[in-house]
């Protein structure tokens, strides 16, 4: 294992707007890759409308932070999920995303879990 | 098995930082490893002591710092607690809770064999 990178999966479940914060997924990830870790993301639920372009969170008395999301690939390795029925209701609602995001079943998603060294749900 | 436990939900909002502590009782009875418990999120708030507490349940600080003993660290995420609390009173009034960032978190995660989040 010496010399190998280490993959780490982060599941992101929280809506854009569902707190003040509005960054604490994308900091996890930040700090994941920023140590050289390869990162996948699992967008499941609401989670993926944190990947929608042109949100304006500063209307709404909430930081921009989800517009970081982009930055992660400057990092390091990442590659950001969600199940395929999912993105094609998201593709109905934008033509690309903040992160390009990749559709997959259930089995895809699994299959991508299992080969994670270690999973945190954010 | 080391075991990893991050709490993300308040003390009062939700009943699952009860189910952690219960986890984290249980392990350490089981002879299991659990080296750190990293609170972030809003988890961060368990740092703080109430003036009133409900007859016969103790502050849920009061609790993680009897279930932590010696062997476990009691780390708050310094990003989320800077966001929400005064992190210099928390260091002051509670030493054995630490400030910790999120790379520490994720060396951790490196080093357990589970990680479960509450």
């Amino acid at each position: 294992m010496t010399g190998e990178t280490v993959r780490i999966g982060l599941v992101v479940r929280s809506a854009p707007y569902c707190g003040r914060s509005g960054r604490d997924q994308l900091d996890l990830a930040l700090a994941a890759a920023s140590m050289g870790y390869e990162v996948e993301l699992f967008f499941t639920g609401p989670g993926a409308l944190q990947l929608l372009p042109g949100q304006q969170p500063e209307s709404a008395g909430l930081p921009p932070g989800i517009r970081g999301w982009p930055s992660l690939v400057e990092l390091g390795p990442v590659h950001a999920w969600v199940l395929e029925d999912q993105h094609q209701e998201l593709c109905a609602l934008a033509r690309e995303f903040t992160l390009e995001l990749q559709p997959a079943t259930g089995e895809m998603l699994a299959e991508r879990i299992a080969r994670c060294d270690h999973v945190v749900v954010a | 098995m080391k075991l990893l436990v991050v709490v993300t939900a308040s003390p009062w909002g939700s009943s699952l930082p009860g189910a952690a502590l219960r986890l984290v009782r249980a392990a350490k009875r089981s002879g299991h490893e659990v080296p750190a418990v990293y609170f972030r999120d809003d988890g961060v708030y368990h740092a703080l002591r109430g003036r009133h507490v409900d007859g016969g349940q103790a502050p849920a600080l009061d609790d993680w710092l009897a279930v932590a003993g010696s062997d476990t660290e009691l780390l708050i995420c310094s990003a989320a607690a800077g966001r929400r609390i005064d992190v210099t009173d928390v260091a002051n009034t509670t030493p054995a809770l630490r400030a910790a960032g999120l790379s520490r978190m994720w060396s951790l995660v490196a080093d357990c064999d589970q990680v479960v989040t509450f």
